[in-house]
């Protein structure tokens, strides 16, 4: 009885083993190059980029295409979703997508990807394994372009409390913004965060001055760069992955130096591919903070993830700083509205 | 008995469930939209000043007093900062309120710091107009490129400052790529009887603009003025992190035929119409044990040289001769009326350095930060230094303690200034 049991585990680990390696030799890959060669930076341009390069499921590189496209006054990211479409592309890679193309792909049936970087690493991003569940992660933790409303609790070991209400809104990979609502003596505040630059604008005080991602405009034990969080696709790639039970543990590391925490450890529920606790190490592997994330809700429009963040710190005994989530939307916004010109009317954006 | 613990672990538990939801409520109504929004800060601010009687600032402002080695000084101030918001369209109003009790009696001063209306119909383009700050610049303590804002306090530059009547719109344009920021904002500024008639010279509309990038994460900002209020000048600043925790910043200010007054020790006074270049370069270091530096160099071309200084002191010390002999004060009251915007500029010199370290939470007492805050005249070595003691461990509520102390010799800046130190709380409460 035990042999049948086994026999049939290992012909069913086998199938969705063969299953998956079937689908990854599906996959055809174009990514938008700003040359021919596979070392090239990603283009930013998907419809009017000067190459596609053409990868196999295994990583190989197949064939360069000229965009026939890239010269094209208007319609051009459609036109393009269309053609790689014919040409039997699965997924897209670009650096930045335009709404119609967005809009082609989805009735195409073809994935997309934003990635920024060398064309051969972001291939070799798509095809790992536990990137791709780290990009599934993202966007189960929220959508592409959203707003929020979260409230921030720091925690004193005598269980004094000091409390901060954010309103928060991201486009992207790399825009992220937030502006104070309350307490009255943070109000009006506001932070913008694009790529690894930040900046704080304080009313009636001067223009927004540059901040770093280490430091803390609340105090407490959550950084710059946990408040103005990107994707963690984004700012980190899968070094190791291991399964532990009901949970994948993905080993991360930053990708550039400019990256608050140089490794990260993270948990992550395999059914919900959520994050269910994350170690914030140094390159030496000294942890810096814990990040626990409970209370899964939904939250609407399909959004289910962890609403209250919790975090601790080994240089910080005794502290705990906490974010809850109210509300999470998706919503498109455009490009100037995270800039600095634009820090002080974030408050024109609530609804 | 067991059942006793069994409903004493499930009551504990209970509360504790009760606690930790209390903990983590977050109603949306607390923080909902409202088009009518007001708040801003009360303020208490006691001051004591340490008198230097034998400086030549103290004998311009006092020389008809009787002498005093300190002064105090209490400030009651109220901000309120209201909006209106209809549609794309907001109002402003941003009032300040000065109630004093100084060695001069009550006084109360009210001032309209801003008040403008906002047209947003996109996010690339806003447009305004009323009485409104500009903030240009990126330097923290100075800012030579701000043509358009009533200079900072060095020693507060975070303080609210009042702005001018002008119309002014913003276009906005991100891209992909190493340029990701374009804006630019063209700003027109009447200046006639009643309207900015404090900015520069009369009946005249200036023109003033700035252009921002963010090209290869670095800020850079090209400015401009001119109209004929001032004289022309033209500017550009940049701020960028280089890492982490390091970020750079500067400004350069050229400003065509600016005329300098000055005075000789005899009293004669002198015209100097030259092109003068005023610079900053400054940084701010964040350390790993979470110290703050601020670090600035200004270089101001508009400011008066070592000798100029010298000669402007001596010709008060022999004023106020001159007023003890024969109670004549002519010449006090001339050098008085010659100081005003070039004299009693907070730093009316050339070349200057200013140092700033805070430390965030030392001792693991939270929201304290001390910092120390030092001014140094390049030109004739002397200083000020201040340690400033700021706690906000209380909701809504500031604490500032902070003292400064002038240092420097006879006909020197800081030596001549007519405090020889400076003691003040500030209670602050926001609403």
């Amino acid at each position: 009885m035990k042999k049948k049991l086994f026999s049939t585990l290992v012909v069913l680990s086998l199938v969705s083993v063969m299953a998956y390696a079937a689908q990854k030799e599906e996959a055809k890959i174009a990514v938008a190059s700003n040359s021919k060669d596979a070392t090239s930076s990603i283009s930013n341009k998907a419809g009017k980029c000067p190459y596609y390069l053409i990868f196999d499921g295994k990583g190989e590189l197949i064939e360069v295409i000229s965009n026939p496209y890239k010269d094209t006054q208007s319609g051009a990211g459609q036109q393009t979703a269309d053609f790689l479409a014919n040409k039997g592309v699965t997924l897209i890679i670009a650096g930045n997508f335009g709404d119609k193309m967005i809009g082609a792909m989805r009735s195409n049936g073809t994935d997309y990807s934003k990635l920024q970087g060398i064309v051969h690493d972001a291939v070799k991003t798509v095809l790992s394994p536990g990137d791709q569940i780290l990009l599934k992660l993202d966007r189960n933790l929220n959508p592409e372009s959203y707003e929020s409303y979260r409230k921030l609790i720091n925690i004193e070991p005598n269980g004094k409390k000091r409390e901060y209400v954010l309103f928060t809104v991201k486009k992207g990979a790399d825009k992220v913004a937030a502006l104070f609502l309350l307490p009255a003596s943070e109000k009006g505040r506001s932070t913008l965060r694009l790529d690894e630059n930040m900046w704080l604008y304080i009313p009636n005080v001067g223009k927004p001055i540059r901040i770093t991602s280490l430091q803390s405009v609340v105090g407490g034990v959550f950084n710059n760069s946990d408040i103005l969080r990107l994707d963690y696709a984004a700012e980190y790639f899968v070094d190791q992955m291991e399964e532990l039970n009901d949970k994948y543990v993905l080993h991360l590391k930053a990708k550039t130096k400019t990256v608050a925490y140089d490794k990260l450890k993270m948990w992550v529920d395999k059914d919900k591919v959520l994050p269910t606790k994350i170690e914030c190490l140094t390159e030496a592997s000294m942890l810096i903070k814990t990040i626990y994330f409970k209370e899964t809700k939904d939250f609407g429009d399909k959004i289910v993830r962890p609403s209250v963040i919790e975090t601790d710190s080994p240089l910080h005994k005794g502290y705990k700083s906490v974010m809850i989530f109210a509300n999470i939307k998706k919503r498109a916004f455009e490009d100037e509205v995270f800039t600095l010109t634009s820090m002080p009317n974030l408050e024109s954006l609530r609804q | 008995m067991r059942l006793w613990a069994a409903w004493a672990i499930l009551l504990t538990l209970s509360y504790g469930m009760a606690l930790a939801e209390e903990e983590y409520s977050f109603d949306l109504s607390e923080i909902e939209k409202k088009p009518l929004r007001i708040g801003g800060y009360v303020e208490f601010n006691p001051v004591l000043f340490g008198l230097d009687t034998n400086s030549a600032l103290y004998k311009l402002n006092s020389y008809d007093r009787d002498k005093e080695n300190v002064r105090e000084e209490y400030n009651f101030s109220a901000l309120l900062d209201g909006s209106y918001k209809k549609g794309t369209t907001e109002f402003r109003a941003i009032v300040n309120t000065d109630l004093r009790k100084s060695y001069l009696g009550w006084s109360e001063e009210t001032t309209l710091y801003e008040g403008y209306m906002s047209s947003r119909p996109s996010s690339t383009f806003n447009f305004n107009i009323g009485k409104k700050t500009l903030k240009w610049g990126t330097g923290y303590a100075w800012n030579p490129v701000a043509f358009l804002d009533r200079p900072k306090d060095p020693y507060d530059p975070d303080l609210a400052r009042e702005g001018f009547v002008v119309v002014s719109a913003d276009y906005i344009k991100s891209f992909d790529g190493p340029l990701k920021t374009f804006s630019f904002t063209p700003v027109l500024m009447p200046v006639y009887d009643h309207i900015n008639d404090d900015f520069g010279k009369i009946n005249h509309l200036n023109f003033a603009g700035k252009t921002y990038f963010l090209l290869y994460d670095t800020d850079i900002d090209l400015l401009f003025l001119t109209g004929g209020s001032k004289t022309s000048r033209y500017g550009m600043d940049f701020s960028r992190n280089i890492t982490s925790n390091f970020e750079i910043h500067g400004e350069l200010a050229f400003i065509n035929d600016y005329e300098k007054r000055y005075i000789n020790s005899d009293g004669t006074v002198f015209n100097n119409e030259y092109d003068a270049t005023s610079y900053l370069l400054g940084l701010r270091y964040l350390t790993e044990s979470d110290t703050t530096y601020i670090f600035e160099f200004f270089h101001d071309a508009t400011g008066f040289a070592e000798s100029e200084m010298t000669d402007y002191f001596s010709f008060i010390d022999q004023g106020y001769d001159t007023y003890l002999a024969s109670g004549d004060d002519s010449l006090l009251t001339r050098a008085s009326n010659l100081a005003e915007g070039s004299y009693n500029r907070r730093n009316p010199m050339r070349d200057y350095l200013y140092l700033r370290a805070s430390q965030k939470e030392p001792f693991d007492i939270l929201y304290f930060t001390p910092s120390l805050t030092g001014i140094f005249n390049v030109d004739d070595e002397s200083f000020s230094i201040g340690p400033e003691l700021l706690y906000t461990g209380i909701k809504n509520l500031e604490l500032r303690l902070r003292t400064t102390f002038l240092v420097g010799d006879s006909y020197t800046e800081f030596g001549e200034k007519q405090n020889d130190y400076r003691a003040e709380l500030r209670v602050r409460y926001y609403f």
